[in-house]
C-alpha cells in the first residue's frame, strides 16, 4: 500500500530559523489526519510546504506516487490536493456562486477557455449546485464573499478547496475563531462532504480532533512527535508532557 | 581624456540629482506603500519656487525656502487627501497621485505660464568650477580653479571646463546623503524608517504615530525633490515639461535599484545618470561597429536604420531599456528586498 | 435555476445581454439622422473608437486589476500597423480591403501584446505598472527614432478612399465611415461582454481579487493575465486601425504618455467595476477632447480635480454613482430622501458653479488681461481686474458649500431612520 502523501526529511529554513526540523509523515488513502502542536510548532508551515506555497529547503515530499516538493501550487493542485486556509481566503468582489463556480473549473476540464459560455457549462453548474446545497449556501449565492458573515465565508473557503474533488484535502484550522455550537455544525459538515478522501487538518480543538481524526500527527517544535491513533497518543508520555492536561480535559469534555 | 573626465563628472552629477529625487520616492514607497506618481510635479514646484523666491530674495534663501514650503504643501497633501484613499487601497492611492501631478502641471502652466522661465544660478555659481587641460590623450592632464585664461586654451590644448553649477549639485547632493544616512541609522525616526522599508506592517503594529510618521515622510520626501527642483531648475532648464522628463527616469531608477531600497536606489542613480549622459556623447551606432570589427554584411548594415542609430540618438531610450530588461532578470531589481 | 441571470450583485451580468445590445445597435443605427451634421457623425465616429479603446482597458484595469500606464503602446502601434496597410493597398501587390484595415490593426495590436505581455504579465501590483510605464515611454522614445516606420514628427498619413467601391461604398463621406466604425463597435463591444461570461472572463476577475488563491485551485495566475492582455491588446489594435480610417492620419502621440493618461483618466472616470463604464468615460473622453476644449482654457484643470474627487469619494466612478442613485430611488420610503437629494444636489451645483466661475476669472486674468478683454461666461461680460465678480464667484461658492452642509446633515438624519439598504456590489 503506497501512501496517498508522504513526507521523508522535509526540513524548512527562514533565514537563521528553522522552523520544520525533519518531518517524515506517511498518509494512507482514505485516512483523517489531525495535525495537532502547540503555538509556533510549525504546523500552518507544514502545509504550505506540502501545498507548495514555499518548497522545503531539504527533504522529498509525494503525492500519489509521484514527487511535488519544489512545484508551484497550481501544478500541485492539479496532481490531485486542494488546501483551505487560516486566514479566509476567497475572492472578495465575486459572488459566493462564483467563488465555488471558479474552484471547480480546472478539475472538469474547462482549462483557460474564452470561447465556451459559463451558462452552458451544465457540468460546472451542476457541480457549484451541488456544493452549494451541501454547504447551506444556497440562498446566499448572489451574495458577495466580502459581505457574508464569518461562519458563512468559512464555509465557503470549505467548499473553495472542495470545489475540486480532490484526492487528498489539507484543512489549515477551518473552525477557526467559530463558536461552540458553530463548530459542532461545521465539523458535521466536513465529515460528510469529505467522505472517503484523505484528509489532513490542523485543528486546536480536542474534541473536534478526537470526533473526527483517524490518526493524529503531534507536531513539536518541527519536529513529528507522535503519529498514532488517537488512543495511543492520548497514552504517549511525551505528549502528555508536551501538552499538560489539554488531552485529559477533552477526554472529560468527550466521555 | 579630459572629455571622458568631465562626461563622467557630469553624468555623475545627473546621477546624484537623481538620487536626490528617488531617495525620496523610495522613502515615501517604503513607508506608506504608495508609488507617489505626482513626484516629479513636487520636484517642479521646486523649481518654479525657487524661480520666483530667488527674484526676490536671492538664491540661498530660495534654496532653503522653497523646499521647505513644497514640503509642507506635500505634507497638507498627504494629511488632507491621501490619507482619506488610504482605505481604499494601493491602486486609488496612486490614482490619486496621478490626478494631483494633472493638476499641479495645470496650475504651474496657468501662474508661470507655458513656456521656460529665465531660472540662471545666481553669479558666484556661474562659469566653471574648474577647469581641465590637456594636450592630447598622451601628455599630462592638469586642472586649474575657474576658468583657464585664452592662452592655455590654444593651440593643440583641450580646455574642458566643469559648471560649478553642476558641481555644486553634487555637493548638495553629497550632503544631502550623508545627512540621510545619518538620520536613518542614527536616529529614533531613523530606526523606525529602517524597518518599514523591509516590514511596514510590523512597524504600524508596534505602535508608533504612524500618521504623523507618513506625514514627515511625505513631507520630507516632497522638500527632498523641490530642492532638486531649485538646483535642477537653475543648472537646466525651469519648464512645464521638466516634471514629465525627470519623472519617468526616477521611476525607472527606483526600480532598477529595488524597490524599498535607499542603498539600491543611490547606485541606479548613479549608473543611469551616468550611462545616458556619457551616451548622448557617444557618436557611434551598432553599424560603425560593424564596419570597424569587418562583419560579413557590411552593406545591410550600413542602410538598416537601427543598425545606422547612434548612440547618442538611442540616449533618451537607454534607461528604459535597462527597466525592461532588468525587470526580466531579476525583477527585485539590484537590491531590492520586495518586489511592491 | 438558470445561474446564467443572477441579479443584483455581480455587476457584469447585470441584464441580459443582448437587451442591451439591441438597445446599442438601434441607438447606433438612428443616431446619424439625429445627429446630421459631419461634425456631429465625426464625434460620434470617435466615441465608437474610443469606446472600443476604453473597453479593452478595462479588461486589464477593472476585470484584472492590472493598472497599466501604456495602453496607449497597443492602440497606437496597432494604428500604425493598420496605417502602412493602407498605405500599402494602394500600390500594387497585395491589398487589405479598406473595410478590413481595423482587423489589421487588431491583429498586430495582438501580435505586440503578446510579445510585450510576456514581461508585463509575469509580475503584478506596482511591479506591473512600472512595466508598462517604462514600455510606453520606451516605445514612445523609440517612435521619434525611427523616422521610417513612424513617420517621424509628421507622422504617417493615408487614403482610406481607394480600392474598389463595393456598392458604392468608397467612405468618401462620414456617413459611411461611421457606420463602418458602428458596425465594428457594435460587434467589439458585443465580443468584450461576452468574454466576462467566458471562465477567462471569471479566472480573470478572480486573479484581480486574489491571485493567490486562484493558484491554489489549479490556475497559474500569469497565464490567465498574460491572456488577457492578449485579449485586450486585439482590441486596443482594432480601435487603433478604426482610428486610422477616421482621421487618415497617424503621429507618435497615439502611442503617447498623455494618451495612455486619458485612457487611464476616462475609464476610472467612467466606472472600473462595470462593464458599461468604460462607455460612460469614452463619451466624457470625447466630449471633453472635441467640446469642453472649446468652452473653456481650464477644462484639464477640471478634469484633474474631477479625477481627485472621484478617487476620494466615488472611486466606483459615474457608473458606480448611478448605480447608487438606481439603489435609493428604488427603496419603499426614498420620497422622504427626494428633498435632501435636490437640495444637496442643487447646492453642489451652485458651488460648483461659484467655483467654476473663479476658476475662469483667473484662468482669463492671467492669460488675457494684457489684452484687456473682459472674460465672457454665461453670456455676461465680466471685468478681471475689478474685485466684484471676484465676490461674486466667492459668494456663489460659499452659498453652495453651506448649502451642502445643511442638506447633506439632514439627508444623513434620514437615511439613518430608514431601514439599512440590502447588502449588494460594492462600487
Amino acid at each position: 500500500m503506497t501512501p496517498v502523501l508522504r513526507l521523508q526529511g522535509v526540513h524548512k529554513r527562514f533565514g537563521n530559523t528553522e522552523v520544520i526540523q525533519g518531518v517524515d509523515l506517511d498518509v494512507m488513502r482514505g485516512e483523517r489526519v489531525a495535525i495537532i502542536g502547540p503555538n509556533g510548532a510549525g504546523k500552518s508551515t507544514l502545509f504550505n510546504l506540502i501545498s507548495g506555497r514555499f518548497a522545503p529547503s531539504q527533504g522529498r515530499i509525494e503525492l500519489l506516487g509521484q514527487r511535488i516538493d519544489g512545484l508551484p501550487p497550481h501544478a500541485i493542485h492539479r496532481l490531485g490536493l486542494a488546501r483551505s486556509f487560516q486566514i479566509t481566503h476567497l475572492f472578495n468582489g465575486m459572488t459566493v456562486y462564483e467563488n465555488l463556480r471558479c474552484s471547480v473549473l480546472w478539475s472538469l476540464g474547462h482549462g483557460y477557455s474564452c470561447w465556451k459560455f459559463l451558462s452552458s457549462m451544465k457540468d460546472a453548474n451542476d457541480r457549484t449546485e451541488a456544493l452549494l446545497n451541501q454547504l447551506g449556501l444556497g440562498h446566499k449565492r448572489h451574495e458577495l464573499a466580502m459581505n457574508l458573515s464569518y461562519a458563512e465565508q468559512r464555509a465557503l473557503e470549505l467548499g473553495v478547496t472542495l470545489g475540486s474533488h480532490s484526492e487528498v484535502l489539507l484543512l489549515d484550522e477551518p473552525t477557526a475563531g467559530m463558536s461552540r455550537s458553530e463548530t459542532r455544525h461545521f465539523i458535521q459538515l466536513i465529515a460528510q462532504i469529505t467522505q472517503g478522501k484523505t484528509l489532513l487538518m490542523v485543528e486546536h480543538d480536542m474534541g473536534v480532533v478526537f470526533e473526527l481524526a483517524d490518526k493524529i500527527a503531534v507536531l513539536v517544535h518541527g519536529q513529528v512527535m507522535a503519529f498514532d491513533t488517537p488512543s495511543q497518543v492520548r497514552e504517549n508520555q511525551q505528549v502528555q508532557a508536551a501538552y499538560l492536561g489539554a488531552l485529559a480535559a477533552a477526554e472529560g469534555k468527550h466521555a | 581624456m579630459e572629455f571622458f573626465l568631465i562626461s563622467l563628472l557630469n553624468g555623475v552629477s545627473y546621477g546624484l540629482l537623481l538620487f536626490m529625487l528617488s531617495a525620496g520616492l523610495t522613502l515615501i514607497f517604503s513607508m506608506m506603500g504608495v508609488l507617489n506618481f505626482a513626484h516629479a510635479s513636487f520636484y517642479m514646484l521646486g523649481a518654479y519656487w525657487g524661480y520666483t523666491l530667488s527674484a526676490l530674495w536671492g538664491f540661498v534663501p530660495a534654496l532653503i525656502l522653497a523646499p521647505l514650503g513644497v514640503g509642507l504643501l506635500g505634507a497638507g497633501f498627504e494629511k488632507w487627501f491621501l490619507r482619506r484613499v488610504h482605505a481604499h487601497g494601493h491602486v486609488p492611492e496612486l490614482l490619486i497621485t496621478f490626478g494631483l501631478a494633472y493638476v499641479v502641471l495645470e496650475v504651474v502652466q496657468l501662474l508661470w505660464g507655458r513656456s521656460a522661465v529665465p531660472f540662471a544660478p545666481p553669479a558666484w555659481l556661474q562659469g566653471p568650477a574648474f577647469t581641465l587641460i590637456g594636450g592630447g590623450p598622451f601628455t599630462d592632464l592638469h586642472w586649474v580653479w575657474g576658468a583657464a585664461s585664452e592662452a592655455a586654451c590654444q593651440g593643440t590644448a583641450l580646455c574642458s571646463p566643469f559648471p560649478a553649477t553642476r558641481a555644486f549639485m553634487m555637493g548638495v547632493a553629497l550632503v544631502m546623503v550623508i545627512s540621510l544616512w545619518a538620520l536613518i541609522t542614527h536616529t529614533r525616526v531613523g530606526l523606525v524608517i529602517q524597518a518599514a522599508l523591509t516590514h511596514p506592517q510590523a512597524v504600524q503594529t508596534l505602535g508608533h504615530n504612524v500618521p504623523r510618521v507618513f506625514m514627515l515622510v511625505f513631507g520630507v520626501g516632497t522638500g527632498l525633490a523641490a530642492l532638486a527642483g531649485v538646483i535642477g531648475g537653475s543648472t537646466f532648464v525651469t519648464e512645464p515639461s521638466m516634471a514629465a522628463t525627470v519623472g519617468s527616469v526616477t521611476f525607472v531608477v527606483i526600480v532598477v535599484g529595488g524597490l524599498g531600497s535607499l542603498a539600491g536606489a543611490f547606485g541606479a542613480s548613479l549608473l543611469i545618470g551616468t550611462v545616458q549622459t556619457m551616451a548622448v556623447a557617444i557618436d557611434l551606432s551598432l553599424s560603425d561597429l560593424w564596419l570597424a570589427l569587418g562583419l560579413p554584411g557590411q552593406a545591410s548594415a550600413a542602410t538598416s536604420p537601427w543598425m545606422k542609430l547612434t548612440l547618442s540618438q538611442a540616449a533618451p531610450i537607454l534607461p528604459y531599456l535597462f527597466l525592461v530588461l532588468m525587470l526580466m532578470v531579476r525583477p527585485r531589481g539590484l537590491m531590492g528586498t520586495r518586489e511592491g | 435555476m438558470n445561474p446564467a441571470k443572477p441579479l443584483r450583485a455581480d455587476p457584469f451580468a447585470v441584464h441580459p445581454a443582448w437587451r442591451w445590445m439591441f438597445l446599442l445597435a438601434a441607438f447606433m443605427l438612428l443616431a446619424p439622422w439625429v445627429f446630421r451634421s459631419p461634425f456631429a457623425q465625426a464625434v460620434l465616429t470617435q466615441i465608437g473608437i474610443a469606446m472600443v479603446a476604453c473597453l479593452s482597458y478595462n479588461i486589464l484595469l477593472g476585470q484584472g486589476g492590472m493598472l497599466s500606464f501604456g495602453h496607449a503602446v497597443y492602440t497606437g502601434l496597432g494604428a500604425y500597423m493598420a496605417m502602412h496597410a493602407l498605405q500599402s493597398a494602394g500600390s500594387a501587390g497585395w491589398s487589405v480591403p479598406v473595410s478590413l484595415i481595423p482587423l489589421v490593426g487588431g491583429v498586430c495590436g495582438m501580435g505586440f501584446a503578446v510579445v510585450l505581455g510576456y514581461v508585463t504579465t509575469r509580475r503584478s501590483g506596482t511591479t506591473l505598472a512600472m512595466i508598462t510605464l517604462g514600455m510606453a515611454e520606451l516605445v514612445f522614445a523609440m517612435s521619434l527614432m525611427f523616422t521610417d516606420f513612424f513617420g517621424g514628427e509628421a507622422g504617417l498619413s493615408g487614403n482610406r478612399v481607394q480600392g474598389r467601391a463595393l456598392w458604392g461604398i468608397d467612405f468618401k463621406s462620414q456617413t459611411q465611415v461611421y457606420a463602418l466604425i458602428a458596425i465594428y463597435t457594435w460587434v467589439c463591444v458585443g465580443l468584450m461582454y461576452a468574454f466576462t461570461q467566458t471562465p477567462l472572463g471569471r479566472l480573470l476577475n478572480a486573479v484581480r481579487d486574489n491571485a493567490e488563491r486562484l493558484s491554489f485551485i489549479g490556475y497559474q495566475p500569469q497565464r490567465v493575465r498574460y491572456l488577457a492582455f492578449i485579449i485586450s491588446g486585439f482590441f486596443a489594435g482594432v480601435s487603433g486601425g478604426m482610428a486610422v480610417l477616421h482621421f487618415e492620419i497617424v503621429t507618435a502621440e497615439v502611442v503617447g504618455a498623455a494618451r495612455s493618461g486619458a485612457y487611464l483618466l476616462f475609464t476610472f472616470l467612467g466606472g472600473s467595476s462595470y462593464f458599461a463604464g468604460p462607455i460612460l468615460g469614452a463619451v466624457g473622453m470625447v466630449l471633453s477632447a472635441v467640446l469642453l476644449s472649446e468652452w473653456t482654457a481650464a477644462w484639464l484643470l477640471y478634469l484633474g480635480v474631477l479625477f481627485v474627487a472621484m478617487v476620494m469619494y466615488a472611486p466606483g466612478g459615474l457608473a458606480s454613482m448611478g448605480v447608487w442613485h438606481l439603489r435609493w430611488i428604488m427603496q419603499p420610503a426614498a420620497s422622504r430622501l427626494w428633498t435632501w437629494y435636490l437640495g444637496c444636489f442643487i447646492s453642489a451645483a451652485v458651488a460648483a458653479l461659484g467655483a467654476a466661475s473663479a476658476i475662469e476669472l483667473f484662468y482669463h486674468h492671467q492669460l488675457q488681461s494684457s489684452v484687456g478683454t473682459p472674460l465672457r461666461w454665461l453670456g455676461q461680460s465680466w471685468a478681471t481686474d475689478q474685485p466684484m465678480p471676484w465676490a461674486l464667484a466667492a459668494l456663489i461658492l460659499l452659498l453652495g458649500l453651506a448649502g451642502w452642509r445643511f442638506f447633506k446633515r439632514q439627508w444623513d438624519k434620514t437615511w439613518e431612520t430608514m431601514a439599512p439598504p440590502r447588502s449588494g456590489a460594492a462600487p
